[in-house]
């Protein structure tokens, strides 16, 4: 019966912040519109000035973009949740039956869909100017789960600084860190093209293995070892963050 | 079944301030509500009103003493606590972006009734919003805004409300049709706990007020009886002219005589002896002048309360003003409009009128723009503060 309710509870949420998240149209454009102006520039503008190791223009960047995508579309979780704080909904919903789990969970959920929503259309936007996947069956399946174990942690990152924040605006900074940290990696360009400094930070740091790993899945050209490395920074920095995020929270709303 | 809806023995509660210290805001509050009673806990700002009924609605934990909220403990059994109460707080929560519909049923569906649907359209009808329903809440006034907040508590049919400082920031307007909603949940057989800052709010809609000053329950009971604690009535002596009052300002040298108009108000012990000398001092200088008794105001009731709870209790070491920037709790401005000491307190009718109703009218919730809702919070607090 608990379970039920905290399911169900869960699913009232995750409606709630979906709803408000197709309201704003700024969000739509910025989750949506974005990623692909991102992509078409890096098809048409930048792709043909690049040495990609004789990889397609598309085929290379689409990985990064999806990044990309999650990315700033996480960003939404720390603005929305900030504003609940702020705004004492929270606590509304703490004065009530409500299973707690399903505060966070919600909005955890939420953005799980709304990226996987939106990592969707950049796919087909993808398909339309030159991506060709070579993936079978299981490597879109494996893909998937990567982006999502990847949204769900970089989620929790976002609902940390959302707790964190003092103020709405400023609870977003953290996720231009991350687009940052992607752009310092192999999303865009080969490691190997850059000053050797940077290369050995891009080398080693969470958001090269991951689009590599996210590339070869799609592309059906393996580089195994990279997916368990990939598969482990999410789920370290997943754990990580979910564990601060209750810490955060539990603080809050105290 | 005459059990009390709300039990409160010996709360405690402090918070760890800004530099190290810790600031004791509730300590040791007593009280109990009766079932279907509407009780008002009255205090100026930062008194700790919005602490105790955090602590009620199981939202923080008490340090010290405890609490039950329909025979629930709340510290033991939070869940079947929140299961039968609702919390109103002092900054509506409600969802700009949904529509006020949307927000009904969604409170519906999180208490888990079995038709959060028609529910909602029962609550509309009952507070006036059927028409506004399908509007998101970026466009209600602020007196809606709150109006459907209080309906979002009373989805679920919850036994005990929790209002705190429901009319604060709201314009006349707005507070009557709130008034006008709390009167309504009275009738329905709901036990009411309220937290204002107004007299007049507390006198008007509580059967019991009981008074929060320096961390403690002051005073209370029914608003007659609050009156009986102030002090004894005053002598009102009227004058035609100034300077026969000024004559009797230098008649009554040895007195408290407060100058209001033309009129002086003479206080006394109450005793016939004390008025016989006033009007005999007056006689002897033959001055002019008509008199009357005039019984304290409610107003006057508060402030000699708190006056005195404040050079009792508030030692000036316990400053328990708190400007952290780090809590959101900016308004931790204690030093309140109610001074009991005020030396230029007169005309209290006038006074009142003052206090209970002139705030900032430009202070309510909504100012339009549905994009800065969370400016709206500093906004409403500015508001409160007068
Ligand atoms: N979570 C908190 N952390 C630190 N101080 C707090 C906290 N909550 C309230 N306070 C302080 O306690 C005092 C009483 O606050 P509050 O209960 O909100 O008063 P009221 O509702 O009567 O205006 C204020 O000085 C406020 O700054
Ligand atoms: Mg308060």
């Amino acid at each position: 019966m608990n379970i039920r309710y905290a399911l169900s509870d869960t699913l009232v949420m995750t409606g709630r912040v979906m709803k408000q998240l197709l309201r704003s149209v700024d969000t739509v454009i910025t989750v949506l519109l974005m990623p692909i102006m991102m992509l078409l520039a890096m098809r048409y503008v930048f792709g043909g000035a690049m040495d990609l190791g004789g990889i397609g223009t598309a085929d290379y960047m689409l990985p990064g973009v999806i990044l990309f995508c999650i990315l700033s579309g996480i960003s939404y979780t720390a603005f929305r949740l900030n504003f609940d704080v702020q705004k004492g909904i929270f606590e509304r919903f703490h004065s009530m039956p409500v299973a707690k789990s399903s505060i966070l969970g919600g909005h955890v959920l939420a953005s799980l869909v709304s990226n996987i929503v939106s990592v969707a259309v950049l796919v087909l936007v993808g398909l339309v100017v030159g991506f060709q996947p070579g993936a079978d069956m299981a490597g879109w399946a494996f893909a998937g789960v990567l982006v999502v174990l990847f949204t769900i942690a970089m989620t929790w990152i976002s609902v940390f600084f959302g707790l964190m924040a003092k103020s709405a605006e400023a609870s977003g900074v953290f996720s231009y860190l991350l687009i940052g940290l992607a752009f310092i990696s192999s999303s865009f360009v080969p490691v190997g093209t850059m000053p050797p400094a940077l290369a050995a930070f891009a080398q080693f740091q969470p958001m090269t293995p991951i689009v590599d790993s996210l590339r070869g899945l799609l592309l059906g050209s393996p580089v195994s070892g990279t997916y368990l490395v990939a598969l482990m920074w999410c789920i370290v920095v997943g754990a990580a963050f979910w564990a601060l995020s209750v810490k955060a929270y539990r603080q809050r709303m105290r | 079944m005459n059990r009390a809806a709300i039990v409160a023995r010996g709360l405690h509660k402090s918070f760890k301030g800004a530099k190290g210290g810790t600031q004791e805001v509730l300590r040791g509050i007593d009280f109990e509500v009766g079932q279907g009673e509407v009780f008002a806990l009255l205090g100026s700002n930062g008194a700790g009103k919005t602490t105790a009924i955090r602590i009620l609605a199981t939202l923080i934990a008490a340090d010290g003493g405890t609490a039950e909220v329909c025979g629930f403990d709340v510290a033991r059994q939070g869940r079947k606590v929140r299961e039968c109460i609702s919390l109103t707080g002092q900054f509506a929560a409600v969802d700009d972006i949904l529509t006020g519909r949307e927000n009904l049923i969604m409170m519906g569906k999180l208490r888990h009734i079995p038709d959060p649907r028609g529910e909602a359209e029962r609550q509309l009808a009952t507070f006036g919003l059927t028409e506004a329903a399908d509007k998101p809440l970026s466009q209600y006034s602020g007196g809606m805004k709150r109006r459907l907040d209080l309906a979002m508590s009373m989805i679920g049919s919850p036994q005990v409300v929790f209002l705190d400082e429901p009319t604060t920031g709201l314009d006349p307007q707005g507070r009557q049709s709130v008034w006008e909603v709390v009167r309504t949940m009275a009738r329905s057989g709901v036990t009411v706990f309220l937290t204002t800052q107004y007299l007049e709010e507390a006198d008007s809609l509580a059967d019991r007020i009981a008074v929060l000053d320096g961390g403690r329950i002051a005073a209370s009971g029914s608003a007659t009886q609050l009156k009986s604690l102030a002090p004894p009535p005053k002598l009102e002596l009227s004058f035609l002219e100034e300077a026969e009052m000024a004559r009797a300002l230098k008649a009554l040298a040895g007195y408290d005589a407060q100058a209001c108009g033309l009129s002086l108000l003479v206080s006394t012990d109450g005793s016939v002896r004390q008025a016989a000398e006033v009007l005999a001092a007056l006689e002897s200088a033959r001055i002019a002048a008509t008199f009357a008794q005039r019984p304290p105001t409610l107003e006057e009731a508060f402030l000699f309360i708190i006056g005195a709870g404040s050079k009792t209790d508030r030692s000036p070491g316990t400053g328990m003003i708190d400007e952290d920037p780090d809590n959101g709790y900016a308004d931790g401005d204690s030093d309140s409009s109610y001074t009991g000491e005020n030396p230029e307190f007169e005309c209290t009718d006038e006074n009142l009128e003052i206090e209970c109703t002139g705030e900032d009218p430009d202070s309510s919730y909504t100012e339009g723009d549905p994009d800065n809702g969370y400016a709206g919070r500093s906004l409403t607090h500015e508001g409160a503060l007068r």
